[in-house]
């Protein structure tokens, strides 16, 4: 099983409204090509992707968000998969590509090649719905079944190192823009300001 | 309730509970709604306020760099988020305050309860963060004002938030003196 056909599998079974957040790493370039929608956020450096998902969740708790992470990254914060399992906002599913390696450094080991499960960690640390899969089919079910339930969904993926070094296009500031007016958009809502309110109107609010 | 109870612990020296109030209004007053947390003793009676208001969404994080994640995610949802924290968490924050905080432009109001100023009264760990907090922030580049004055508490915390706002980019608040003494 490879992260891209994970992907592939994934993108049909989301609407257009499901928010995305990726990791760093190729996962980005790849999640681009397959669904390139506003409503995807990339590249989000390591450590950072599933915190992130987690303040957007709670923040937009009838919007489903979706966090595309790696096992590097989670290994690197790995408390926070206890702040996930306490507040568990029920609207995220967190996918963890774990290849077992820092594919896009070199391809190093992660310690989830050795004696590391993550899945029993993130079950361990309070995320209720944690799996891990090794097949497509088995992928797929999960990820339809994280999607359809009311609940923290946290999902392992076992993956091959393979990938295809593809790039968004963009950089983080055009992807927080493209991402930000999205939401302002679709929410109706305000988030960048350009302009000071004047005290009068400051006052009068 | 996940986190059970609330112990109440003997400490040495902490922020007023009514200079608590003043800074919980302030960020009311910001339009800060969610605020990640990791507890200090020196702004724990504010820490305290805001997680039983249920205008806030507070979230305790394990570790400050994933608070800074987590308020990242708040304002790209729409909210005006706050980190507070102490000065040993900017240290840990470093990282997602580099790489994604300024790096993308998120405005993200830190609130630091700083330590380490000259005639402060803390003890000989704490001059650690003489050395760290402002050269950090300076090398961050993280515009920060220093509030000692529970009165002007109101004036720095709003235009704080408001120039994080409009310059779509971090801005710390440095808490030390008056208002963080017994």
């Amino acid at each position: 099983m490879t992260r891209y056909e994970c992907l592939q599998i994934l993108a049909p079974l989301l609407n257009e409204r499901d928010l995305v957040v990726t990791a760093l790493g190729w996962v980005a370039g790849e999640w681009h090509s397959v669904r390139p929608a506003e409503s995807n956020l990339y590249q989000i450096n390591m450590g950072m992707c599933a915190p992130l998902c987690l303040g957007l969740a709670l923040t937009l708790p009838h919007r489903r968000v979706i966090g595309l992470e790696s096992d590097g990254s989670t290994l690197m914060y790995l408390g926070n998969l206890t702040t996930l399992g306490n507040n568990r906002p029920p609207n995220l599913t967190l996918i963890v590509f774990d290849n077992q390696c820092y594919q896009a450094t070199g391809g190093l080991p992660t310690a989830t090649a050795g004696a590391t499960n993550l899945a029993g960690i993130a079950s361990c640390a309070g995320i209720e719905h944690a799996h891990e899969v090794r097949t497509a089919q088995e992928f797929e079910r999960q990820a339809r079944a994280a999607l359809e339930r009311q609940g923290l969904s946290y999902i392992v993926a076992k993956i091959e190192v393979a990938g295809r070094r593809m790039s968004t296009g963009m950089d983080g500031k055009e992807s927080k823009y493209r991402f930000v007016r999205y939401i302002e958009k679709s929410e109706g809502i305000k988030i960048i300001d350009s302009a000071a309110k004047r005290t009068a109107d400051l006052r009068d609010s | 309730m996940i986190c059970g109870q609330h112990f109440q612990i003997r400490r040495t020296s902490l922020m007023k509970t009514e200079y608590a109030s003043v800074v919980l209004e302030s960020l009311k007053e910001a339009g800060v709604t969610f605020v990640a947390l990791l507890p200090d003793d020196q702004i724990h009676d504010v820490q305290k306020m805001i997680k039983e208001d249920p205008s806030f969404i507070s979230v305790g994080v394990a570790n400050e760099g994933e608070g800074v994640a987590t308020c990242a995610g708040a304002w790209l949802g729409g909210r005006k988020p706050a980190l507070i924290i102490a000065d040993s968490g900017l240290l840990v924050a470093t990282w997602p305050l580099a790489s994604l905080a300024v790096s993308y432009g998120i405005p993200i109001l830190v609130l630091i309860a700083h330590r380490g100023e000259i005639g402060d009264r803390a003890n000989w760990r704490f001059i650690t963060y003489k050395f760290t907090t402002e050269p950090l922030l300076d090398t961050l580049q993280i515009p920060y004002v220093t509030l000692r004055k529970p009165e002007d508490a109101k004036e720095v915390i709003t235009g704080a938030q408001l120039s994080a706002s409009l310059w779509q980019h971090p801005v710390a608040v440095l808490m030390s003196g008056e208002i963080l003494r017994d």
